[in-house]
C-alpha cells in the first residue's frame, strides 16, 4: 500500500476531504493563480511599449492575454471552492507570494531571459499538477493542455530572443549575461527549500509529484547545455541563494 | 449520475462573472494582436493602433479592479 494519498478528488468531493488537504489545495490554486498574472504585471507597462518592434510588441500582448487566461481558469477553479482570487488582480507586485515576481522588467534582455529561465521553471511547476489528485486540477494541464501549449511558445520565444541577443556582439552578450546572472538565480529560488516540510506534505497528498530539489536538479540540468550553447557562463548555482 | 447539490462547496459568487470577464478580453485581446500582425508590412499605421489598443486593454486588467467588472455579479 501506498504512503501517499492516492485517490482521485472531484469538485464534488473536495469538501469532504481532510482540512489539511484542502488548505494546501486551495493555497497552491491561489499561489498558481498569483504567478500567472504576476508576469505581465512585471513587463506590461514597460515593455509592450518598449519592445525593440512592433512584431515583438505584439507577441508581448499574446504572451499577457495567455498569462491572463492562466490566471483566469486557475482563479476558476480556486473560486469553485470558495477562494476569492480577486485581490491578486490589484496587489501591488511587492506581494507577490514568490518572489520572481516582485519586481519589475525594463530591458528587453530580462523580457527574453524571463521567458527563457522563468517560463520555464513555471513549466515545472505545472507539470507537477499533471496526474495529481485533484482531478478538475489534473485535466487542465493534461496533453492536450492548451495551458502547457502556450507556457512552451513563451519558453520557446524566451531562449530563442536570449539566443539572438547573446549572439549580437560583445556589449549584447554582456547584458545577456547580466540577466541571467540574476534571473537563474531566481528560477533556482523558486523550487523552494530543499528540506521543505510543506512541499512534503503536497507530496503526501498527491497535490506535487517531486521534491523540491529533485525538480531544481532536472531544472539545472536541462538549462545549463542551453546557456552554454548561447556563449554564456552558468552562473553558480549557490551563489546569492535564499532558499536552499 | 449527477452529483448531489449539496456535496458542492460553496463557490465564489463572483467566480463565475469574473472568469466570462476575462474569457471576454483574452478573445478581444488576441484578435487584435492577431489583426495588428496581419497588417504590419503594409499597413503599419494599422498596426500601431492595434498596439494602442492593447495597452489600454492590458491597462485596465493590469489595474485589477474587479469590483467595477463584476459588479452585477454582486
Amino acid at each position: 500500500m501506498s504512503a501517499f494519498f492516492e485517490d482521485a478528488v472531484e469538485l464534488e468531493t473536495s469538501s469532504k476531504q481532510d482540512p489539511e488537504y484542502q488548505a494546501l489545495l486551495r493555497r497552491v490554486l491561489a499561489i498558481q493563480a498569483d504567478c500567472e498574472i504576476g508576469g505581465p504585471h512585471l513587463y506590461v507597462d514597460e515593455m509592450l511599449p518598449g519592445a525593440p518592434t512592433r512584431l515583438d510588441q505584439l507577441v508581448v500582448a499574446r504572451t499577457a492575454a495567455e498569462e491572463i487566461d492562466h490566471f483566469r481558469k486557475f482563479a476558476r477553479l480556486a473560486g469553485d471552492l470558495g477562494v476569492d482570487t480577486s485581490y491578486i488582480l490589484s496587489r501591488p507586485n511587492s506581494e507577490r507570494y514568490v518572489s520572481a515576481f516582485r519586481g519589475s522588467i525594463n530591458t528587453w534582455q530580462d523580457f527574453a531571459v524571463f521567458g527563457f529561465l522563468i517560463d520555464r521553471v513555471g513549466r515545472y511547476q505545472l507539470e507537477e499538477f499533471i496526474g495529481c489528485t485533484y482531478k478538475p486540477l489534473s485535466r487542465l494541464l493534461e496533453h492536450p493542455s492548451r495551458v502547457m501549449d502556450e507556457e512552451a511558445g513563451h519558453i520557446d520565444y524566451g531562449t530563442a530572443r536570449t539566443a539572438e541577443l547573446a549572439s549580437a556582439g560583445a556589449e549584447q552578450q554582456e547584458r545577456v549575461q547580466r540577466s541571467i546572472n540574476f534571473w537563474y538565480v531566481t528560477a533556482l529560488d523558486m523550487f523552494g527549500k530543499g528540506n521543505s516540510t510543506r512541499a512534503e506534505r503536497f507530496r503526501y497528498w498527491g497535490l506535487k509529484r517531486r521534491t523540491n530539489e529533485e525538480a531544481r536538479q532536472q531544472y539545472i540540468r536541462e538549462v545549463t547545455p542551453l546557456i552554454q550553447g548561447m556563449g554564456l557562463q552558468v552562473p553558480d548555482a549557490l551563489a546569492g541563494r535564499a532558499f536552499l | 449520475m449527477a452529483p448531489a447539490t449539496d456535496d458542492l462547496p460553496s463557490a465564489w459568487p463572483a467566480a463565475a462573472a469574473l472568469d466570462d470577464y476575462l474569457r471576454e478580453v483574452v478573445v478581444t485581446l488576441k484578435q487584435v494582436v492577431d489583426q495588428g500582425i496581419r497588417h504590419i508590412q503594409d499597413e503599419p499605421a494599422s498596426t500601431d493602433a492595434s498596439i494602442a489598443d492593447c495597452v489600454e486593454m492590458l491597462g485596465v486588467i493590469m489595474q485589477g479592479d474587479v469590483a467595477e467588472w463584476v459588479v452585477e455579479a454582486r
